[in-house]
């Protein structure tokens, strides 16, 4: 009895001063997130979601990817269509202010861009990659104290990571200036925080954050619709309407 | 075994069953608003910019508003140290990998207001994240230079602690990039390092000045045999004191510059009985005194910076009280000009873009200035909010205004709130010199009262912008007044009318300071040792009324009973009168007991609106050496006192706030931070609400008609927490419920303010816009995991769906008090105003309806018109809505039309396409291109170009978004105008019903008979 009630106290000790490095971390987030071999499965994704702006209007959202091949993302409302488009080779955007035409992306957000095609996510194999991470202790976001992670992308931009502690699952990702075509002009100072929640798993075992909130811009995206490897027609990758 | 594992069950945490704690993250989403002023801003520090950038990447260092890194070479920054010390001694940038950042914490410029530093940090990335890397106990640190040729080594020069002796002082060297550290020059516990120069060619050569300095509250002392200047030829290993040409010793500061391309030129100012410019051109073996102007000697405790250009080894910069540089090696110096605008004096950073040394960055007591022209004329930068406010204070006015006197930057008044955001246009000056307490007059608002530095003050007419001198004067009898450099004026709490000042006496004026009375005796220790100012600065004679002594500090009239006034003094002394000032009780000995140090500075005191019995004072020990935070309450009128204990507290205390509704909210400001109590002082957390986390609180305000709370910070200008209320509401037994909808309250209908203000112009600072519309709270012990919220009429309509917030803690989200917007007709290039905007809806019930993780929770929320606007009455109110949601139903109704023809092209379209009859064709064409002649009657064409030809869609449009977007009542023309539309809107149906009625019928069966055509077709080839 004595034996177990040591061993009992040595795995809490254990369980409590166990340092945790970065790629300990990834590994967690990684098995949160169905483990490797999952999320290395997913070739394609599609997914369809709505977020309501602070008018009371929604915004659709859908967006395809094929891994390393494709993300296209279409916005639309009442007030408003954009398409951003990324394939292997080129990039284009079409919105207000290219007059409803799809223009060539310039080349640096077109780089920032691509790195969305990776449907497993930059954070697994990160190093093949040619992404560094730094494990950055714990700091408290919204009053959970995250893990926080910097992982600076191979392009010489970085996505800060806070993961939740519980569940591994990420909790927000911090980027600055012109993320993929968001978040400000390219190499302007705008940071943009992301927050992620509502992790479900599909019919089919993949995890997904269904709520993602850009933090201060109003309402979250919330996915309705996440279907993966299904096949996607070749008009999803012209620059063109669908 | 059963017993154990209970014992092991119990030791793993459970958190639902801990009572919810309440902390800093629980009140996150008030998110503090930086109102500035970049107008004016505050004292710099030291600027390093990055070489391999061509100058783009800056950070500023500031004495109170930590770091600031622009990447854009000034047009805009961002403040990067926000969870550390705020008082920037000392900046480096390796350049040879410049992501790699060192500061030294705590400011150097010794002035009496000059806070502390907790040693140094590093970064690796350029600002994002720092490590903090030792010499904790320096205090301030005046420079840091990485080793040219070696990156892992590093200096840094440490002046140490201002205010008492100190061992951790000297120069210190890394030669692991800060991992360790070895002390290499140690004088004395008096005198500390104050400047290093390495020599790029040859980084075996260092250069040092030490300096022997001391504060004390009422003296300052600059010089002692510690003072030298000292050379190294081994990287630090030895020293030689350098004295060849020198001035007879004793020193005080000395600074030192080199020429980075002809190293061997050496340049010092050195404070001594004949402080003056020293030159060598022999790497220091030898120096000869220049002539210099009395701006090249001025204040060197004060003024330290000494630059000479990288490339040209003539040219020689002197920040100091002006600008002045030299051309020919510091024979003779020219100052800059004031061409195109004023400079602010007192200058304590310089930095020369290496790769354009025509442009350069100075940084002064009023912010950072650049040039393009080698420093002869002077650009300001007006985005930098990092002002150094003693006091705020706030009036009733609708938008309240915030009145603060800045160090060294005069007295301010701005409005609270401004359509588009408080910019620095905005900001009135109302007075100069150095600015402390400005105080409105709450009986006229055209009037405050202001003061200069010693207690010089005036009483300001803001609209007329005159002002009368009405400072107390001594009487017959009188000792000479003492006035403090911060002296307190202060208007009553009970009786608004009543005017107090203090010198060593209490004056009173209940006219305005027309007239004043001396209400009390010294009530100061009055010990003389402690008031020889005019011998004060040491070397150089320095007297300025910043070490005045033995006054007045702070005075505070009970909210209870004005014939109760608080008084507390720099020297210790806590006094109080119930009697309007005829006797004084001095409660000193009493703080004492509590284990407060006696001769503290009493820096505020809080008479409760509660209990006359009780009162909340702090204690500043500082001056002493001693960095503690003193914050205490006595329930018994002064008798006894209990101090506040926390270890969150750090830096020592400015002001303690109590709440104007919940007694046991209390607010503390120290010289590191802003701490709240929710339970009348028993626990205490940090704030952090988008303040940064060590903020230099000098002084705390509650604006009681919109519960904000203000803050005077000492290097972050005026901060606003906009209302406070739910941290009156959220207490610990209502946090420990799951979820709790905190909508009690009516609220009015607003639609806020607009204004034709143009945006800020290019770097100007804006300080945020407050927020109009009362938003939906809520709060929640845990983050949801999935959270929805929509807003239903009270006949259970769902009139939106909101997008709430999950976090843990207070939660917000803004529901317009409009419906969704109409669904609006398609077409054309823009997209309509129509499509951004709903009518407001009425006054009246509303339900909030909110599920938290699957459980619904409901609350009534009630919707008040805003009987205060005489311009909207409620008739006026429902008439627009009537109007508003006919003209909805119309945007609606063209919407469904243009739907419905679309729907109808794109099938004639594909026929057309497929068709081989021709006359089939022709029919379908025809009636497509008389559906596309109506469309573009009631839409525009898509175009190439800028902007929409004017169609139905935008007649519509432009009278409902007039009708919706305004509170007002609708004009005669605006009704009118919508009976008008709705007639062509019906026409417009009628002509869509006409053009089917002539086609549908022939058209659907041409279309069938095209299909069954094909269909047999198919079937033939089929056999």
């Amino acid at each position: 009895m004595k034996r177990l009630f040591f061993l009992a106290l040595a795995v809490f000790a254990v369980m409590g001063t166990k340092a945790q490095t970065a790629d300990d971390i990834i590994n967690k987030y990684i098995e949160a997130m169905g483990g490797k071999a999952k999320l290395l499965s997913i070739k394609s994704v599609y997914m369809e979601g709505t977020s309501v702006m602070q008018n009371g209007a929604e915004i659709t959202q859908k967006i395809w990817k094929v891994d390393g091949k494709l993300m296209r993302r279409e916005i639309s409302s009442a007030m408003f269509n954009m398409v951003s488009l990324v394939t292997d080779k080129e990039g284009w955007n079409m919105n207000q202010r290219t007059n409803g035409n799809f223009e060539p992306m310039p080349a640096e957000m077109l780089a920032t861009a691509q790195l969305e095609m990776d449907c497993a996510g930059p954070l697994v194999d990160y190093a093949a990659k040619g992404h560094k991470v730094e494990l950055l202790g714990k700091e408290d976001v919204d009053g959970t104290e995250c893990w926080k992670l910097k992982l600076t992308l191979k392009t010489g931009k970085d996505i800060t990571y806070y993961f939740d502690p519980k569940t591994y699952y990420i909790f927000r990702t911090v980027t600055v200036g012109g993320f993929g075509g968001r978040g400000g002009g390219q190499g302007g100072n705008m940071e943009m925080k992301t927050d992620y929640s509502e992790y479900k798993k599909t019919d089919d075992g993949y995890v997904f954050a269904l709520k993602v909130t850009i933090v201060g811009r109003g309402g979250g995206l919330f996915f309705e619709k996440i279907e993966v490897n299904k096949p996607v027609d070749e008009k999803v990758y012209k620059p063109q309407a669908l | 075994m059963k017993k154990i594992l209970s014992l092991l069950l119990a030791l793993v945490p459970t958190a639902t069953f801990l009572p919810a704690q309440i902390t800093s993250s629980t009140f996150g989403m008030m998110e503090a608003r930086h109102l500035g002023p970049g107008t004016m801003s505050g004292r710099i520090t030291d600027i390093k910019g990055v070489e391999s950038d061509g100058g783009k990447t800056i950070y500023i260092g500031t004495a109170g508003g930590g770091i600031w890194k622009t990447t854009n070479a000034g047009a805009s920054f961002k403040p990067i140290f926000d969870k550390y010390v705020q008082s920037i001694g000392a900046i480096a940038v390796d350049q040879k990998n410049p992501k790699i950042l060192y500061v030294g914490t705590g400011e150097s410029n010794m002035r009496n207001s000059v806070s502390i530093g907790d040693g140094m940090y590093k970064s690796t990335d350029g600002g994002d994240n720092w490590t903090k890397i030792g010499l904790d106990s320096t205090e301030h640190i005046s420079k840091i230079i990485v080793d040219p040729a070696n990156s892992s080594v590093i200096y840094v020069t440490a002046p140490g602690a201002l205010w008492s002796d100190s061992k951790h002082r000297g120069l210190y060297k890394s030669t692991d990039a800060g991992k360790t550290w070895e002390k290499i020059l140690f004088i004395s516990e008096k005198a500390g390092v104050a400047d290093v120069e390495i020599d790029p060619g040859n980084s075996n050569i260092l250069y040092a000045t030490s300096w022997e300095f001391r504060r004390y509250p009422y003296a300052f002392n600059s010089g002692g045999s510690g003072s030298g200047i000292y050379k190294s030829t081994d990287a630090g290993k030895t020293w030689k004191e350098l004295t060849n040409g020198l001035p007879k010793k004793p020193f005080g500061r000395v600074a030192i510059a080199l020429a980075p391309s002809a190293p061997q030129n050496l340049w010092a100012i050195v404070e001594s009985e004949n402080t003056g410019l020293y030159i060598s051109s022999d790497a220091g073996e030898t120096w000869k005194q220049q002539s210099a102007t009395s701006n090249i000697v001025s204040r060197p405790f004060y003024f330290s910076t000494l630059e000479v250009d990288p490339k040209d080894p003539k040219r020689v910069y002197r920040p100091a009280t002006g600008f002045s540089y030299s051309s020919d090696g510091g024979y003779s110096f020219a100052d800059a000009s004031n061409d195109g605008g004023w400079v602010h004096s007192d200058m304590h950073a310089l930095w020369i873009n290496p790769a354009n040394t025509n442009l350069m960055y100075v940084g002064t007591d009023g912010g950072v200035y650049f040039s393009l022209d080698r420093g002869a004329t002077w650009k300001f930068c007006n985005n930098l909010p990092v002002g150094q406010f003693y006091h705020v204070s706030a009036d009733t006015q609708e938008p309240y205004r915030i009145y603060g006197g800045l160090q060294d930057n005069g007295s301010w008044v701005a409005p609270s709130a401004f359509p588009g955001g408080v910019l620095n246009g905005n900001w009135q000056a109302i007075m100069g010199g150095d600015g402390f307490w400005v105080q409105p007059d709450a009986t006229d608002p055209d009037f405050a009262y202001a003061e200069y530095q010693g207690g010089n003050m005036s009483r300001i007419n803001i609209k007329k912008g005159t002002s009368v001198f009405i400072q107390p004067q001594a009487a017959a009898g009188d000792e000479k007044l003492r006035y403090n450099w911060n002296t307190p004026i202060v208007t009553g709490s009970k009786n608004i009318a009543n005017l107090y000042a203090g010198a060593q006496y209490l004056y009173k004026s209940t006219d305005h300071g027309a007239s004043w009375t001396k209400i009390s005796p010294d009530l100061t220790t009055n010990d003389k040792r402690k008031q020889e100012q005019e011998k004060s600065g040491g070397l150089s004679m320095d007297v300025t009324s910043a070490e005045n002594h033995c006054t007045i500090f702070t005075i505070s009239e009970s909210p209870l009973d004005e014939n109760m006034v608080w008084v507390g003094t720099d020297d210790g002394n806590l006094q109080f009168t119930t009697d309007a000032g005829k006797t004084w009780t001095n409660v000193a000995a009493n703080y004492a007991t509590a284990g407060i140090p006696k001769q503290t500075w009493v820096s505020s005191i809080e008479p409760s609106k509660y209990d006359k019995n009780t009162v909340y004072a702090t204690f500043d020990n500082h001056m002493y050496g001693d960095h503690q935070t003193y914050i205490a309450v006595s329930n018994d009128m002064g008798k006894t006192w209990m101090k506040f204990e926390s270890k969150e507290f750090t830096g020592f205390a400015h002001k303690i706030k109590e709440d104007v509704v919940n007694k046991n909210l209390l607010f503390a400001g120290t010289e590191m931070g802003l701490f709240a109590s929710v339970d009348g002082g028993k626990e205490w957390f940090r704030m952090k609400n988008n303040i940064p986390w060590y903020s230099l609180v000098r002084d705390i305000k509650i604006q009681e008609e919109t519960n904000d709370l203000l803050l005077a910070t000492h290097g972050r200008g005026i901060i606003i927490v906009e209302n406070i209320s739910p941290m009156r509401t959220i207490t610990p037994e209502v946090a420990n419920n799951d979820v709790v909808l905190l909508n009690d309250k009516p609220v009015t209908l607003t639609m806020g303010k607009y204004s034709g203000q143009f945006p800020n112009a290019s770097g100007d600072w804006n300080g945020g816009v407050s927020s109009v519309i009362t938003p939906i709270q809520y709060y929640m012990k845990e983050r949801a995991n999935t959270i929805q919220m929509e807003v239903y009429d009270k006949n259970g309509k769902l009139l939106q769906k909101l997008s709430p917030s999950n976090r843990k803690g207070y939660n917000k989200v803004v529901w317009n008090q409009r419906i969704a917007p109409p669904k609006t007709a398609k077409g054309g290039n823009q997209v309509e105003m129509a499509a951004f905007s709903a009518p407001q809806v009425l006054p009246g019930d509303y339900v909030i309806k909110m599920k938290v993780n699957g459980k619904e929770y409901s609350q009534t929320i009630k919707l008040l018109h805003d009987e205060k606007n005489k311009e909207f009455t409620i008739q006026d109110r429902e008439l627009q809505y009537k109007t508003g949601m006919e003209l909805y139903e119309m945007n609606e109704r063209l919407a469904k039309l243009v739907d419905s023809i679309n729907v109808t092209q794109t099938l004639l379209k594909k026929n057309i396409d497929s068709a081989s009859n021709k006359k089939t064709k022709t029919l379908l064409q025809d009636y497509w291109n008389k559906l596309e002649e109506f469309r573009l009657t009631l839409v525009p064409p898509m175009m190439k170009g800028t902007g929409d030809l004017k169609r139905l869609r935008s007649d519509i449009s432009e009278v409902y978004g007039a009708v919706v977007g305004q509170e007002a009542r609708p004009s005669n023309l605006q009704l009118q105008r919508a009976e008008v539309l709705k007639t062509e809107l019906a026409k417009a149906e009628q002509k869509n019903e006409e053009l089917k009625q002539q086609f549908e019928k022939k058209v659907m069966e041409a279309i069938a008979k095209e299909k069954m055509k094909k269909a047999e077709v198919k079937r033939t080839k089929d056999k």
